[in-house]
């Protein structure tokens, strides 16, 4: 249900104006060159690369999040953009500079870390107005700024508080205001709401988006959360062990998906092994499916994967249709929809997100026989290594 | 999108890291630290090997002087003689530890903060003060004296007994630490498993401490090994090594035989120094991070006999504070015993006079001042410099080193170091810079310990956040790191403060005339029979290491007061 909702939320934002448009729809559009561009980073710990050759371009006052799944070098690739860990090879260009090898304090860009690393000696105030100080800004200048910055990000007139007197959802906007304070062109977030419990996570999110979206701000944010990758990023670069698996706005990761692991990563779905037989047609424990895309795979096996919410029910009987009798294994409640785990003999298991709509007046029970169809258009087939 | 990845033309080419400007102030200091480390332990260390292998005309002749040791029986037998008194010691001292530290941790007895204060006294002065209290009670004119049936308190008996006192404190936070890391999810498994709390003592509570236990054992060893003030005062006629390296050296200016002596005391305490540290990483891990603490129920008999035990503990060292104390004040022992302040008129005495005592309070406060500032910036400095393994491999090594060499192994060390006439740092000889930097480095480890927990217990990315607001890191230092740490830059001052002012062992090769210190004034008094004023003289470093301590004590509670401040109600 969140997945259905989130992206409405995508879809909400598209209707509101061109700049969440997709990135790289803009970027094919405009002729400037990316904001940010990093190619080949190679970071090694010894044999161990916790970055094996990355590359990607962002462009200016894109929203773009690394996703994955821990220990698949997110942070790592973050520290290398900010400079606070150099890659072992390759480089990075910002704004048309080669800044592969300038240390932090000579890049541009706002940080906001995972514990945020307030100091908790210095009020709210000070805290933000630490990188303001050195750069010879007036006394009441700052002030103000601090102010404005305050109010930007919910908290007004908390100046005099010490950071220890805030809540982490508090917490985090002071560092988010600190990051902005300088103005820098390049937001970088390191599991900015992790630490943060469900409901103030969904707050800030949308905060953190408008807020982006308010000031333009180039924005990396990492996160192994993929409900808010999808509901924040304008694209989302799906990381697995080093290596970047595939770029794209949130409805592309999601309907297209280039590999099992992104499919898997990204929303639930079913994966069933299956076997080619015939034009567009494979076979899955004994059953034969339809799919227009088959021909890639003619002569070798792989896996099957449809999402839950492309399995619908049907009273058509037509079994070049995709429609198969199943039973209900189990159900479970989701408000919107219903997950049924549905089996077909001992080999095939499928899981279905079916519309409390399309079910109303039938009682859901297990045991119970029913007829489902799986949407020819919605099948993808990946090969055995998993890609497609 | 793959036109994207071609390159800016205009971007210049670089080949690998700039390194910041943080970066390399770092490594500055980092290059400072080591090279200084270096010139004050190393060096030192390997003049005094190298002295062991020459004859007194600098002729190498190889292991001749170790020969000589090992046949004359006068000269090896304080070898054994030392070894059977630490051992003694460290054994008794370390089960009275162990008692105390169980009442303290592991029962509901009252006063326990009482308790604590008591067990600190032994550390308020010199080594001397407990061999001096116990000539006061047992000696030849003793009041206890028939308490040790006709046993002589000068020799073994009374060396063991003054160590023993001595070490109390050492041992007990060792064990104390251990036995209050232990966790209590084990003791409710044992009760769920319904054990007895005999069987719960030996199959928790004991192997819950062993490695404290190793630990301790293996310090205090090394402490009582090594100690010179109570062989001194007390021992008599029986050698020791500590007594017989001063002869050697101080008495009949043999160095080379020094130096041999000097290795006999300092090989031990290396061995002891790697046992003790492999044991406080196996303590650390068998406790690990998520250990529940462990809180006593009140249990009337167990409180009621570790309330007697600590009290009948603490009476005996308040006993013997208060005799010196009294004994101090006493006119004429033990013929005139009105009290009067003429043990306190220094000057008229052998041993520097007052003037000691003001030298002593300016090297202490010269050790506190600049034995912080370089401790904790290279602790800082090795914690956060990035790359450069090796100069920080080095620093680390070096930083551990000082624990496992005895502070009079240092000190001889330093006289062969720093008196080479062809050494360009040889001005500093006799003088108080020498016994300053002698000083700072004897109790180096201890304070980079407190240094670099207190450093790694801030968030790391606090340098980070500094940097990507294009902050200089010297000023989040001062304004974020170093407020944070204060706490421990307050500690370890103080502790520096307060060894500088009872500390014997390193200085006792390297004072001179114009440098004397209360602690050798001490001896000095002592060794002319003046036992009554060198007493006096262990009151006023008593007196002064404890208002130190109190002080500390008030800034402590203003600081945490602010941390909380910090941290919110
Ligand atoms: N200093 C280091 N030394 C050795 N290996 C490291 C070091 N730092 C990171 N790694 C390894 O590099 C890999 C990537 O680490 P990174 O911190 O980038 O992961 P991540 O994607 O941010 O994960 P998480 O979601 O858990 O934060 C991990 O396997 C990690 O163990
Ligand atoms: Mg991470």
């Amino acid at each position: 249900m969140s997945q259905a909702h989130s992206l409405d939320l995508f879809s909400d934002q598209l209707s509101e104006g061109p700049a969440v448009d997709g990135g790289a729809a803009q970027m094919h559009r405009t002729p400037s060159p990316p904001y940010l561009q990093v190619f080949d980073l190679v970071k090694k710990y010894g044999t161990f690369s916790a970055l094996d050759g990355v590359s990607l371009a962002i462009a200016a006052g894109e929203f773009i999040s690394f996703l994955g799944p821990s220990g698949c070098g997110k942070t790592t690739l973050l520290r290398a953009i900010a400079g606070l860990d150099f890659q072992t090879s390759g480089s990075l260009y910002q704004d048309g500079a080669d800044i592969s090898w300038l240390p932090p304090d000579q890049r541009d860009f706002g940080i906001v870390f995972q514990s945020y690393a307030l100091f908790p000696n210095l009020t709210v105030a000070e805290n933000i107005a630490y990188g303001l100080e050195n750069q010879g800004t007036k006394k009441h200048q700052i002030a103000e700024r601090v102010a404005g910055l305050l109010n930007n990000v919910g908290l007004p007139g908390a100046e005099k508080r010490f950071p220890g007197q805030l809540s982490g959802g508090q917490q985090q906007r002071v560092a988010l205001a600190r990051a902005l304070a300088p103005s820098p062109n390049l937001l970088l977030l390191d599991e900015p709401l992790s630490a943060l419990d469900a409901r103030v996570r969904v707050h800030l999110r949308r905060e953190i988006k408008a807020l982006q979206h308010r000031l333009g701000i180039t924005t990396i944010m990492v996160t192994h959360d993929q409900e808010e990758a999808m509901t924040m990023a304008d694209r989302i670069v799906v990381m697995n062990q080093g290596r970047i698996e595939q770029i794209g706005t949130p409805r592309e990761i999601y309907e297209n998906p280039v590999s099992v692991f992104v499919a898997q990563f990204v929303g639930t779905i079913n994966l069933l092994p299956f076997t080619p037989c015939g034009p567009d047609t494979v076979e899955v424990a004994g059953l034969k499916f339809r799919c227009p895309h088959s021909g890639r795979h003619k002569g070798t096996g792989g896996v099957l994967a449809i999402r839950p919410e492309d399995i619908e029910c049907t009273d058509v009987h037509d079994h070049d249709a995709n429609c198969i009798d199943v039973r209900v294994e189990s159900s479970e409640f989701l408000g919107a929809t219903m997950r049924l785990k549905l089996v077909q003999g001992p080999d095939l298991a499928l899981i279905a997100d079916v519309p409390i709509r399309a079910l109303r007046g039938s009682d859901i029970r297990p045991g119970q026989a029913m007829r489902v169809r799986l949407d020819a258009e919605r099948i993808r087939l990946f090969d055995e290594a998993g890609n497609c | 999108m793959d036109t994207l990845y071609k390159r800016p033309l205009r971007a210049p080419f670089r080949a690998g890291p700039v390194t910041s400007g943080d970066q390399l102030l770092l490594r500055g200091l980092a290059l400072l630290s080591a090279l200084l480390l270096v010139v004050t332990i190393l060096f030192p260390l390997y003049s005094m090997l190298a002295k062991s292998f020459h004859d007194a005309s600098g002729l190498f002749i190889g292991l001749e002087n170790f020969q000589r040791y090992f046949s004359e029986a006068s000269l090896y037998r304080a070898v054994s003689n030392s070894f059977v008194i630490a051992g003694m010691a460290t054994l008794i001292s370390l089960l009275l530890a162990f008692l105390y530290g169980y009442g303290l941790t592991r029962t509901c007895m009252p006063f326990k903060p009482l308790f604590r204060v008591v067990s600190l006294i032994p550390l308020l002065a010199p080594s001397l003060l407990p061999a001096i209290s116990l000539v006061y009670f047992f000696g030849n004119q003793g009041v206890a004296k028939e308490l040790l049936m006709g046993h002589s308190i000068y020799g073994p008996i009374g060396i063991v007994l003054g160590l023993v006192i001595w070490v109390f404190p050492s041992a007990l936070m060792i064990l104390m630490t251990s036995l209050s890391m232990t966790d209590a999810r084990l003791y409710e498994a044992a009760s769920v498993l319904k054990a007895g709390p005999i069987r719960t003592f030996f199959t928790v509570t004991l192997p819950g401490v062993k490695y404290g236990l190793i630990s301790a054992a293996f310090v205090v060893f090394t402490l009582t090994l090594t100690d010179f003030g109570v062989a001194k005062v007390i021992g008599g006629q029986y050698n020791v090594l500590a007594t017989d390296l001063f002869k050697q050296v101080i008495g009949q200016q043999n160095f080379q035989m020094g130096a041999v002596v000097g290795l006999m005391l300092l090989l031990p305490a290396i061995l002891a120094f790697f046992v003790d540290r492999y044991a406080r990483r196996k303590q650390v891990a068998i406790t690990g991070a998520r250990a529940v603490p462990y809180s006593p129920k009140p249990h009337a008999l167990r409180d009621r006999f570790f309330l007697l035990y600590c009290s009948l503990i603490g009476c005996l060292l308040i006993a013997m504070l208060g005799m010196a104390a009294y004994a101090s004040f006493v006119t004429f022992w033990p013929y005139d015993q009105t009290l009067s302040l003429k043990n306190y008129q220094f000057d008229m005495m052998d041993g520097g006079g007052w003037a000691a005592f003001y030298n002593s309070l300016q090297m202490a406060l010269l050790t506190a001042v600049f034995g912080t500032l370089f401790i904790f910036l290279t602790a800082y400095v090795s914690e956060r410099c990035h790359g450069w393994r090796p100069v920080l491999n080095l620093i680390g090594g070096l930083t551990l080193l000082p624990m496992a060499v005895p502070g009079m192994v240092l000190g001889l060390a330093y006289i062969f170091f720093f008196n080479a006439p062809d050494n360009p740092l040889n001005g500093f000889y006799g003088g108080m810079t020498i016994m300053v930097i002698s000083t700072i480095v004897h109790y180096y480890t201890v304070s980079h310990l407190t240094a670099v927990t207190a450093i790694k217990q801030m968030d790391p990315e606090i340098e980070a956040v500094g940097a990507s607001l294009k902050v200089p890191q010297y000023r989040t230092f001062c304004r974020v790191s170093l407020p944070l740490c204060l706490p421990a830059v307050l500690d370890i001052s103080t502790y520096l403060f307060s060894t500088a002012m009872t500390t014997i062992s390193a200085v006792i090769f390297l004072y001179s005339p114009d440098t004397f210190l209360a602690s050798i004034a001490m001896l000095h008094m002592e060794g002319a029979g003046d036992i009554a004023p060198s007493a006096a003289m262990a009151m006023v470093i008593v007196l002064t290491s404890t208002s130190v301590r109190l002080l500390h004590w008030l800034l402590t509670r203003r600081l945490s007061a602010r941390l909380q401040r910090w941290k919110g109600a």
